[in-house]
């Protein structure tokens, strides 16, 4: 048995972040509300945070709030550009679940089309927006496929009509651009090897937004989440995009063998976009195999894999993302490339792919 | 309609397209078959299936699949 190598997006920390956070415990403990002094030192450390998460993200300090639950990020934000204004939501079919729920919730939104590959079809797009549109919410690169969305075009689609843009930077924080026309925007920091309990999000400077939960007072954050957290996501997100400059090309091209070793497979679709996606993502499915099997003849030869079947984990139905796509929902292996990762563990790894589906495939059929 | 039904009711994915892919055989190129399948990946899979494979779904509702076979 070899040693674990994790292919999976669920990754651990960034050691650089894990000292930071053991750091920040003794210093950033103090409610940065109150007015001792540790509070101000508290500040200070929550000023530095910001200031770095906004660097990464492209965005100015005074624009970046924090919220204390990752997933909460783009709820948080895209509830409050609804909240102050009227008009339905645009968005698209291949979005988290989370901005979904907030469509199927308000009056008159559309989830629009995407193409075989998980583009948004920016011609059902032109169609969707019209005056009735409060926000068009977007992904900037699908965190199950991997492809990147035409931000730039939708956005400017939405601009024409004085349609406000947010952008979901889910796996595209840190390496994909915010396109001009952004409005609000939102991160989770364990997209980047950040710890898990904060999520980021942004407001542009004239943006309308309100505080959609009661409130007493005019705030844009809960304000009570984590500064040793806060701390780490700033550390690990500079560290973790020094690993993307430096990898973000070697990731592409063991992808692409990936790719190549899984279409090889009779019977095999690979799924999303081949070049216009992030650099470290891909999913195939194998006809007449089910996922939860793939995972583990995978997981006995050592390699953690996702997967977006049914019947796989918790999931009753089968990942909306691929179903919107027209994709084969069973047989589906998920694969996420840590930096870390060797071309010697993606050529073990290439080599187990025709072996194991013909195992659970013997087993089925 | 040609006379083969095959029955996936209560099978859970990929159960209902394995059987679908080894009785397909069964009837003549041109011909067509009935698969009932209630699992909700079907819904998916089936279009899915006879894109990848080449064969053509002639329609689909209630948990009712008519596939003709092309090749």
């Amino acid at each position: 048995m070899n040693s674990e190598v994790r292919l999976d997006s669920d990754q651990p920390l960034h050691p650089v972040a894990r000292q930071v956070l053991l750091a920040a415990f003794d210093a950033g403990w103090a409610d940065p509300r109150r007015r001792s002094l540790d509070a101000a030192r508290a500040r200070t450390l929550v000023a530095s945070a910001k200031e770095s998460l906004a660097a990464g993200l492209g965005v100015r300090p005074d624009e970046l709030f924090l919220v204390g639950e990752g997933a909460l990020a783009p709820t948080l934000v895209l509830e409050g550009a609804l909240a102050s204004r009227t008009g339905a939501l645009v968005t698209s079919r291949v979005e988290r679940s989370e901005i979904l729920a907030i469509a199927a919730g308000r009056a008159g939104s559309t989830t629009v089309p995407v193409d075989h590959e998980g583009r948004i079809d920016l011609l059902a797009l032109t169609g969707a927006l019209d005056e009735s549109t409060g926000v068009l919410s977007l992904q900037a690169a699908n965190g199950e496929v991997g492809t990147v969305q035409p931000l730039a075009e939708a956005g400017q689609l939405a601009a024409n009509l004085g349609i406000p843009l947010h952008v979901d930077l889910g796996v595209g924080a840190g390496r994909i651009d915010l396109p001009d026309t952004w409005r609000y925007a939102s991160a989770d920091a364990r997209t980047w090897c950040g710890p898990s309990g904060v999520g980021v999000y942004a407001i542009k400077t004239g943006a309308r937004w309100r505080y959609p939960w009661p409130t007493s007072q005019d705030q844009r954050e809960i304000g009570s989440y984590s500064i040793p957290l806060a701390l780490a996501a700033a550390a690990a997100l500079e560290a973790w995009r020094e690993d993307e400059r430096a990898d973000a090309k070697r990731l592409h091209s063991l992808v692409e063998q990936i790719r190549q070793a899984a279409a090889s497979v009779a019977d095999v679709e690979v799924v999303g976009d081949p070049i216009n996606r992030v650099s470290n993502l891909v999913t195939f499915s194998a006809l007449y195999c089910d996922g939860e099997s793939l995972v583990e003849e995978f997981a006995r030869e050592g390699f953690t894999v996702g997967s977006g079947s049914a019947c796989t984990s918790d999931q009753l139905q089968p990942s909306h993302v691929l179903a919107a796509m027209g994709a084969l929902t069973h047989g589906n292996v998920r694969v996420s490339l840590p930096h870390s990762v060797t071309s010697e563990d993606i050529d073990r790894f290439c080599r187990l792919i025709p072996a194991t589906i013909s195992n659970v495939r013997k087993r089925l059929m | 309609m040609d006379g083969l039904v095959i029955d996936a009711t209560g099978l859970l994915c990929p159960m209902p397209i394995i059987l679908l892919a080894k009785r397909i055989s069964e009837i003549a190129i041109g011909q067509t078959l009935i698969l009932l399948a209630n699992d909700p990946a079907a819904e998916f899979d089936v279009p899915a299936w006879c894109r990848m494979t080449r064969h053509t779904l002639i329609s689909s509702e209630n948990s009712t699949y008519v596939v003709r076979r092309d090749s």
